[in-house]
């Protein structure tokens, strides 16, 4: 444990006003926090990762119990197992559209009230389990990076070692308006993060950990500070840092955080890992690993922020698959569907139709329910507030002026391409203008010619090295020995075929 | 554009505002009232003590100055005691030469009425022809001089020879007045009230008052502005041209023409008809030894008969005691027996006597030729230069108190300057009660 | 391309109107002053150039269809220009003026956001131009108060004013002949606090741009009566350049470093004028200079960023 350092930003130079901290707008009533939802159904998407689809391994009426593997990769395919949240009867197995746009097979469980958990599903008598056996737990329990971004966290494990990396970073920088699930998280739960941490550093051999977070949070900056005392001497050799950054979005994206420690701009193709020598886990990412190594609990549930403008600001814990609707039948007995309902957090969400047939994946950190935005009749007034605000020093009234005007060489000099469509610029935008989205759009279609460092060549071959991904290693022998030396998984016996 | 929370919001904010504002406003100009007095001063003394001395200026703040034609503005100079030495008052009349508006300040003594400075207002605009040296000029004629003041030389004063000047025969001393016995158009009778003195006619008085008793004479009329003629204002012309017939005593010299104008009086744009005819009728009144009193009393007498009752009943006598009757409608009331008009004199003392057949005769056997005592109409001239008359700008000529030479050559320039210390004059008197 | 509606789907609370609106009740502290000194023609003055100006600004966007925005910005505008007007200017003058800024200025380079220099400063620079003699149509604040017939007439105004006349009290409270809204500094002072408390301007323009025209008058009144340097800051009217003219967001960003080298070069041009005239081209052209040079300005840091970043790469 040491001191923190301090007040970080992705801005090195001059400091304009904070006009992206929305820490003032997350206060919680901390006495109805983490309520626990128990659906009557689920809706488990097989693709709710960065990567590809799972094939379930149910069928339709068969049963299924609390940890449950319900859907596991394919050979060859990048992706991680998906874990029933609930104990009950498969009713369907059929496509869907997720919100965002990707298609994928479903599994539909019917509750049966009776939260049966799956044998394998208990409190790991001895934690002292070795590298190799923290990597197999986190594959297997179908961990992805919860901050958003759904990488598999083991994906990021091996890039870590493969790269080298000197430090872990724990990602405790939640900075959406009213999104709150990751302080709530950090508060209840600082010993499994902490331990988390200390497992995964510990599989990548890593001894120094970082904590970013901003200054502000006083309470969880506490929680984490007693957790470590309490744990200290289950982690010896592991130094903790605190490093405090300003709270403003998107503070937590891995370039910006490349930004303000590092002082380093990522460019397209390059991650923290191969330019910073550190690896970055979101905090319920972290929980979510030492929960799957202590209690052997898969990935099944997580904490989602559920607001609603006229004041209703609540955290749940949900079992993943849970539809939409009954998280807010569980949060608010008023609740009008009418009313426009956002799958995601109110800056980067997704405005859905459906609520009831709209599951929460491992990924979705909140639901939001708002009146729709009456668009302000206003042209742009070249204020410039955008670039004011823009995580990327872009100038998206410019951007957006030449993208409506179809001059793409000009739009691409001025590096539309480097768009992480966070929303800023039309948040501040005086007019309204939805700036965001086309640039972030326009900037997708300029990015497909590159390649994701998570999808390359040399990522893929070394991931198969842990029997995750590379088609080469199917059929292999050795990657039919996962290290699976010391615990039973929930899917363990499972056989693709 | 804003939920009514905002809109509250924000109109509680600019009311504060402005109340803040207001009361921060009203604190600072009590904060530099001082200031501003003391910088104020300092810019009147810088102007006004050139025609005032005194050690404050204060100005006059009255609805009636702005509505009172040719006055700009007025302040009263204080001592330092402040007891009141005088007023500057900011004149502004029309340079007749150009047309163009003519500023000066005009000094004026409390407690003699005498002229303490004259000149330009800085603020002038400079478009007149009017220069300072003139400005100076009249200036130094004038100071130290009571006000009202006139051009032209004073003929008792100046002891001029009476028999330098052209004189008709059979002229009894006294006040003579005739009146116009119908009211013209805008209902004003017109009356001539001439002084004879040692046979020779030294007043003249040519206005009219109208039968709406509740409108000014025409001369006030015109100083204000409501009567307007052609060229100068007519209560100029009027003493323009008495004056002229002060000069060549015999109305008949003053060559009115067929259309009752005449050219050889400068200044003088009007008819003259009237003027004539009634001079003409004041000179046989003296002949006839008919004064002003047997006037007054002849035309009572002649009203009392047409209506049979108490003359003060009628309510014709005006505020200045000139009885305000027009015959328009008694047509028959001055027809003599044969049909022949009467005047009143003839009306009331039955005498037809003619004594209009005078006889003139020039001084020093005569530079003019007179045909017959009349002159001719249309361009007979009495000499080759014009008069040159003085101007009291509607002021009676009782109230004169100095007389000056003017500026040699230039009348109209004089008449103009004169008539901005007339001006000042007569708003001390109308308007402040000033020397009541 | 998806049909997915996407975020943000809050706004930050200050839109367009709310700005505007704060722009607007910023106003309210000089546009007293003005009513105070000037009565009914400078309240009339006010609300005439207000009034065309909005609907100047509504018939063009009209013929254009395009949206024309917060009615509260062109209202901003007219008053904006009006106060920097002198009180006896009459409304034929003020009207072309009016429409100069808003037809010429603002809507025939494409409506609002698309001006090149602010809308009043250029409106009043051009009535300046068009009508030199209006310049002088001065009046003593306090008198006159209900007096219209200068607003058809004009005046001929006051000659010669010598502000060394003037108290120091006097001048702070704007009680000398001078345009209607530029004189009273502690007016303009109210209105720049709730313009930055209501954060409609960041305070780093119109800081820097009075703190380095102060240095450059100090350091040239070094070895002379500092005091002068004084008297230019409160009776210039550039603390209304600072208000509201040269950090308008629309023509020059009043954020960032930006906002600093703005301030910078419109102080200069201040300073570099000071020497060779006085009145409202101490006002409006320096604004004028500079939101102009504002797109230089923001051109040469997007090409030096993309000259750093494309070295990053190699």
């Amino acid at each position: 444990m040491s001191l923190g350092r301090h007040n970080h930003s992705f801005y090195n130079g001059f400091y304009q006003d904070n006009a992206l901290d929305f820490s003032k707008r997350s206060s919680f009533d901390r006495d109805v926090m983490l309520e626990r939802v128990y659906p009557r159904r689920l809706i488990l998407p097989m693709l709710q990762h960065y990567g590809d689809e799972c094939v379930p391994t149910v069928k339709p009426g068969e049963t299924v119990t609390i940890g449950q593997c319900v859907g596991a990769p394919a050979p060859g395919t990048m992706a991680v197992p998906v874990h029933s949240g609930i104990s009950g009867v498969v009713s369907d197995i059929r496509p869907i559209v997720l919100p965002d746009g990707r298609t994928c097979h479903a599994v539909f469980i019917e509750g049966d009230r009776k939260r049966t958990f799956h044998p394998s599903v208990r409190p790991r008598n001895n934690v002292n389990v070795s590298a190799s056996t923290v990597m197999g737990i986190i594959r297997d329990a179908g961990i992805v990076g919860m901050g958003g971004e759904g990488i598999p966290t083991i994906v990021k494990l091996n890039r870590a070692k493969r790269f080298k990396v000197k430090e872990l970073l724990i990602n405790c920088l939640q900075s959406e308006p009213y999104a709150d699930s990751d302080y709530l998280m950090l508060c209840e739960y600082a010993d499994y993060v902490i331990m988390g941490a200390v497992a995964m550093a510990g599989a990548c051999g890593l001894h120094i950990i970082n904590i970013l977070i901003s200054k502000d949070r006083k309470n969880e900056i506490t929680a984490l500070r007693s957790a470590m005392e309490r744990s200290f001497s289950k982690y010896s050799g592991y130094a903790f840092n605190f490093i405090y950054l300003k709270p403003r979005f998107p503070q937590g994206y891995y370039r910006m955080v490349a930004k303000a420690l590092y002082d380093v701009e990522l460019e397209e193709g390059e991650s923290l890992e191969s330019r910073c020598k550190a690896v970055l886990f979101n905090c319920s990412t972290v929980y979510a690993c030492w929960n799957a190594i202590a209690e052997s609990m898969p990935l099944t549930s997580r904490t989602v922020s559920i607001s609603t403008e006229d004041g209703l600001l609540r955290n749940v814990t949900a079992p993943i698959g849970t539809p939409v609707s009954e998280l807010f039948d569980t949060a608010s007995n008023t609740f009008n569907s009418s009313r426009t309902v956002i799958w995601g957090n109110c800056f980067t969400g997704i405005k859905i139709d459906n609520p009831d047939t709209t599951p929460i994946i491992k990924t979705t950190s909140g639901v939001c329910v708002i009146t729709d935005i009456s668009d302000v009749d206003a042209p742009c007034t070249g204020c410039g507030r955008c670039a004011d605000v823009c995580p990327m020093e872009l100038e998206p009234d410019k951007i957006y002026r030449l993208i409506s005007e179809n001059n793409s060489q000009i739009t691409k000099k001025m590096g539309a391409d480097r768009c992480i469509n966070c929303g800023a610029c039309s948040y501040i935008c005086p007019s309204h203008i939805k700036m965001g989205a086309v640039i972030g759009n326009y900037a997708a279609v300029l990015r497909k010619s590159y390649t994701s460092p998570y999808l390359s060549v040399g990522d893929r071959q070394w991931v198969n090295d842990v029997s995750l991904l590379s088609a080469d290693s199917v059929g292999s022998s050795e990657s039919k020995k996962p290290a699976r030396d010391t615990i039973a998984l929930p899917f363990e016996g499972w056989s693709a075929e | 554009m804003f939920d009514r929370d905002r809109v509250v919001r924000f109109t509680i904010e600019a009311v504060c505002l402005a109340l803040v504002s207001v009361f921060i406003m009203v604190l600072g100009i009590f904060a530099t009232n001082g200031n501003e007095y003391e910088r104020v001063q300092s810019g009147y003394y810088e102007t006004y003590n050139q025609v005032l001395e005194a050690s404050s200026y204060q100005p006059i703040q009255s609805s009636l100055i702005s509505g009172y034609s040719g006055i700009n503005g007025v302040y009263e100079g204080l001592d330092a005691e402040g007891n009141p030495v005088g007023y500057v008052i900011e004149v502004e009349v029309t340079d007749h030469n150009t047309g163009y508006p003519l500023e000066l300040l005009v000094g004026v003594d409390y407690n003699t009425a005498s002229l303490t400075g004259l000149m330009r207002d800085p603020r002038d605009s400079g478009m007149s022809s009017v220069t300072d040296e003139q400005i100076g000029i009249i200036a130094a004629q004038t100071l130290g001089s009571q006000i009202p003041v006139a051009y032209g030389v004073d003929l008792q004063t100046e002891g001029q020879d009476i028999s330098d000047q052209v004189r008709l025969e059979g002229l009894n001393d006294g006040i003579y007045y005739a009146q116009s016995l119908s009211a013209d158009r805008s209902g004003y009778i017109d009356y001539v009230e001439m002084s004879i003195e040692n046979g020779v006619i030294t007043m003249v008085q040519w206005d009219a008052f109208n039968t709406d008793m509740n409108i000014k004479n025409r001369r006030e009329s015109s100083l204000d502005g409501v009567y307007e003629v052609s060229g100068l204002n007519w209560a100029s012309q009027s003493y323009i041209l008495c004056h002229a017939l002060i000069d060549v005593q015999n109305p008949d010299l003053l060559a009115m023409k067929s259309d009752g104008t005449t050219d050889i009086i400068d200044g003088v744009t009007v008819n003259i008809r009237t003027f004539c005819n009634l001079c003409v009728e004041c000179i046989e009144n003296s002949r006839a030894g008919f004064d002003k009193d047997m006037y007054f009393a002849g035309l009572q007498e002649i009203v009392d008969g047409l209506f049979e009752g108490d003359f003060a009943s009628l309510g014709v006598v005006n505020d200045d005691g000139y009885i305000v009757f027009s015959f328009d409608g008694y047509p028959g009331v001055f027809l003599g027996e044969d049909g022949t008009s009467l005047n009143l004199r003839q009306r009331v003392t039955g005498d037809m006597s003619d004594y209009s057949d005078f006889d003139s005769s020039a001084a020093d056997g005569g530079g003019e030729t007179v045909d017959g005592g009349r002159s001719n109409e249309d361009g007979v001239r009495m000499s080759d230069t014009s008069y040159d008359v003085d101007s009291v700008d509607g002021l009676p000529m009782t109230e004169i108190k100095t007389f000056i030479e003017g500026i040699e050559g230039h009348i109209v320039i004089t008449s103009d300057i004169v008539s901005a210390i007339n001006t000042a004059y007569r708003f001390l008197k109308d308007y402040l009660n000033w020397m009541a | 391309m998806t049909d997915r509606v996407q975020g943000p789907f809050i706004h930050t609370e200050k839109n367009d109107a709310y700005i505007s609106a704060v722009h607007l009740l910023s106003l309210i502290p000089v546009m007293a002053a003005a009513v105070v000194y000037y009565g009914l023609r400078g309240a009339l003055l006010i609300l005439f150039c207000a009034a065309a100006f909005t609907a100047s600004d509504t018939i063009c966007a009209r013929i254009r269809k395009v949206s024309r925005g917060s009615v509260l910005n062109p209202l901003f505008c007219g008053a904006v220009l009006a106060l920097m007007l002198p009180p006896d200017t009459p409304l034929y003058v003020a009207l072309t003026g009016v429409l100069f800024a808003s037809v010429v200025v603002r809507q025939i380079p494409g409506g609002r956001g698309a001006s090149i220099v602010n809308p009043p400063a250029a409106g009043r620079l051009f009535v300046r131009i068009v009508f030199p003699a209006n310049e002088a149509a001065l009046a003593l604040p306090g008198g006159s108060r209900m007096s219209l017939l200068s607003l058809l007439t004009g005046s001929k105004g006051l000659d010669d004013i010598d502000l060394s006349q003037y108290s120091v009290s006097e001048l702070v409270t704007g009680r000398y002949p001078s345009f209607i809204g530029t004189s009273c500094v502690v007016m303009i002072v109210i209105g720049i606090i709730y313009l930055v408390v209501k954060k409609g301007v960041r305070f780093y323009g119109p800081a820097s741009y009075i703190l380095m025209l102060t240095v450059l008058l100090l350091v040239k009144d070094l070895h002379n009566d500092t005091s002068e340097t004084w008297m230019f800051i409160i009776t210039s009217g550039v603390l209304f350049t600072a208000a509201y003219l040269m950090f308008d967001d629309e023509t020059t960003r009043s954020f960032g470093m930006i906002s600093i080298v703005s301030a910078f070069i419109c102080a200069f041009i201040t300073f570099m004028l000071s020497f060779k005239t006085t009145g409202i081209d101490l006002i409006v052209v320096p604004a004028v200079i500079t939101s102009a040079m504002t797109g230089i300005l923001d051109y040469s840091r997007r090409v030096i960023l993309s000259m750093g970043r494309e070295r990053t790469n190699v």
